[in-house]
């Protein structure tokens, strides 16, 4: 009986990691779209900031530290969040049940009676530098993409 | 210090569905302390001529050289730090970064050379209240009519005391009042042996200059060179 319990639980636990490393992706992929059309807005300083001679490089590094602000905040945002919920998921599970009147984690199921959260300083540590990592990896593209801008074209952009 | 800036064979095609000549083989030299007007039908060539000398831009083929020194279109950092000390560059309009107030859009590029912010800010300052806007000092561009926008641009020219000041139609968007007072501006600036080149559909402006260059299908002809 609790040995296909514990088998469950590992496909759910897997089956999670993939739905949230998704949702990372989808995130990654908001920061890339974000920074895109930050570019695009600001064509017109671009080539500004060209024309009195900021370089390609000097270009390259305020779109990259805007994209790697945004991930480093939603990083730390994110983390605050994520202790706050599971330090009281239970309440919140309470507060929910209460609300809908249905019954999340039953414990003729679960044979456990509260909702179970560890806080592990590592997982956090690991998730947040991947989670930064990622960042840094997809702001390279729409940082270089403004570097890269014809200046010419930039001051001529309405 | 003669032939300050040297234009040598300058063209420059470009290559699209086919090919157009903008500049055909041009060869001018600027000398410090003079004024330059460039006048010319849209489409002759005026902004491409100011676009290469503020190496924004590179030449198909022919050569510039600044202060002696041939620029080489391929390095573009040195390029950028020539443009950052010696050229100033006024655009006809939207010149100015609409995130920064006046002060912020002067400083910047002498921020970028010097690195000491407090030096960039006293210097602004003067130069702001040079062209008589030190009331609006504080005031984003949006906040700004179109001859006041201008007057911080000459003011941001002139930041780095650049030697070379390049001006593509900068009183294009001004009434005449306006315009007066820019080009009384531009032109008090030859008297530190600067070079002031400006292009201009404004044949008032224009005569005022030492030689005018008059552009016809991306040849020049020199007109009242009084040099």
């Amino acid at each position: 009986m609790n040995k296909s319990l514990f088998s469950a639980l590992k496909v759910e636990r897997n089956v999670m990691f993939i739905i949230l490393s998704l949702i990372i992706i989808v995130a990654a992929f908001n920061i890339i779209s974000g920074l895109t059309i930050l570019v695009k807005n600001k064509t017109r300083d671009i080539g500004i900031l060209k024309s009195i001679g900021v370089s390609n490089k000097s270009i390259k590094k305020i779109f990259f530290l805007v994209g790697f602000f945004i991930g480093t905040l939603a990083t730390l945002f994110g983390v605050v969040v994520g202790t706050l919920f599971s330090i009281y998921v239970e309440s919140i599970r309470q507060f929910i049940s209460n609300i809908f009147g249905i019954s999340l984690f039953p414990e003729d199921i679960y044979i456990l009676d509260t909702l179970p959260a560890e806080i592990n300083i590592n997982s956090i540590i690991i998730i947040s530098l991947c989670s930064i990592f990622a960042t840094i990896l997809v702001s390279i593209y729409p940082a270089s993409k403004a570097s890269s801008l014809n200046t010419v074209k930039t001051l001529k952009y309405e | 210090m003669n032939n300050f800036i040297k234009i040598k064979n300058l063209t420059k095609k470009y290559e699209k569905n086919k090919s157009i000549k903008v500049l055909d083989d041009i060869s001018f030299n600027f000398e410090p302390g003079k004024t330059y007007s460039i006048m010319g039908p849209s489409g002759s060539g005026k902004s491409t001529l100011l676009n290469l000398l503020s190496l924004i831009d590179d030449p198909t083929t022919g050569s510039i050289e600044i202060s002696s020194n041939k620029i080489k279109s391929n390095n573009k950092v040195e390029n950028d730090l020539i443009r950052a000390k010696k050229i100033g560059i006024i655009y006809q309009d939207k010149n100015l970064l609409s995130d920064f107030t006046a002060l912020e859009n002067v400083y910047l590029p002498n921020l970028l050379v010097s690195k000491e912010k407090q030096k960039s800010v006293d210097l602004a300052k003067k130069l702001i209240k040079n062209v008589g806007m030190s009331s609006r000092i504080n005031h984003f561009p949006n906040e700004l009519s179109g001859g006041e926008n201008q007057r911080i641009a000459i003011a941001r020219a002139l930041i780095n005391d650049p030697d070379i000041i390049l001006a593509d139609e900068p009183t294009g968007s001004l009434d005449s009042d306006n315009a007066k007072l820019i080009f009384k501006i531009l032109f008090n600036l030859k008297k530190k042996n600067r070079i002031i080149i400006f292009a201009t559909h404004n044949r008032y402006f224009a005569n005022m200059a030492d030689c005018k260059i008059m552009m016809n299908d991306g040849n020049i002809q020199i007109i009242n060179a009084t040099i």
